[in-house]
């Protein structure tokens, strides 16, 4: 569904986004996308049956790292496409992303430390649900750059 | 064009015989900073501006101006 969803966007006129043919580029979209998927997913998971199966922080930990190793092999082996693809507006919209990341943990901080003070979650599981704010909030802000042409 | 900006950039690109993707390619960003560059959404930095009005054998005036001016 992302799939099509995204294809629709990225085949239309001049002003809607359009895919990259930048491999650097293109591993860093779909890592981000992937990786935003996964956490929903286990999000989703988690919340409609907690005790079902446990080993959501795997899945995510090795989405993550198999997308940094990927990244690593994409800039290794196409070096000249490395400036396009962090060009000064790729730049621009990833320091963007980092700083909504910041935002949205300190949000969802403050929001789970109100949700402790009440009793209404444990302080162990509330560190817990800390960790998929921080590690997708700042994918969502790139993937929204991108949607939005103001990145690539 | 934007509010605080006059962009003419595509102008002077297609004046050149370059595509967005040639162009960007020369000057060493991706097309779709080209792009949004001549939509007015990104401004660039003095250097890429520079390297803009090198590439197109025109001052940075040229393709940048403030609006009134």
């Amino acid at each position: 569904m992302l799939y099509v969803t995204l294809r629709l966007l990225f085949h239309c006129n001049e002003a809607r986004p359009t895919m990259s043919g930048n491999p650097i580029s293109l591993v860093r979209f779909w890592g981000n996308a992937v990786l935003v998927v996964v956490v929903v997913v286990a999000i989703a998971g988690m919340m409609l049956s907690p005790a079902y199966w446990t080993g959501w922080p795997w899945v995510i930990g090795a989405v993550a790292m198999g997308y940094a190793a990927l990244s690593l092999a994409v800039h290794l082996r196409f070096p000249d496409k490395a400036g396009a693809a962090w060009d000064e507006q790729n730049l621009a919209a990833h320091r963007a992303s980092l700083a909504f990341g910041y935002w949205a943990t300190l949000a969802a901080f403050l929001l789970l430390l109100g949700a402790v003070w009440a009793d209404l979650i444990d302080p162990g599981a509330a560190f817990f649900w800390l960790s998929p704010v921080l590690g997708i909030a700042p994918a969502v802000h790139y993937l929204a750059s991108v949607l939005r042409n103001r990145a690539e | 064009m934007t509010g605080r900006l006059v962009v003419r950039l595509k102008d002077h690109r297609e004046r050149a015989g370059l595509t967005q993707a040639a162009l960007a390619e020369e000057v060493g960003v991706s097309r779709k900073t080209i792009n949004t560059i001549e939509n007015g959404v990104f401004v660039p930095s003095t250097v890429l501006a520079l390297r803009l009005a090198a590439r197109l054998d025109c001052s940075v005036q040229d393709l940048f101006a403030l609006p009134n001016t």
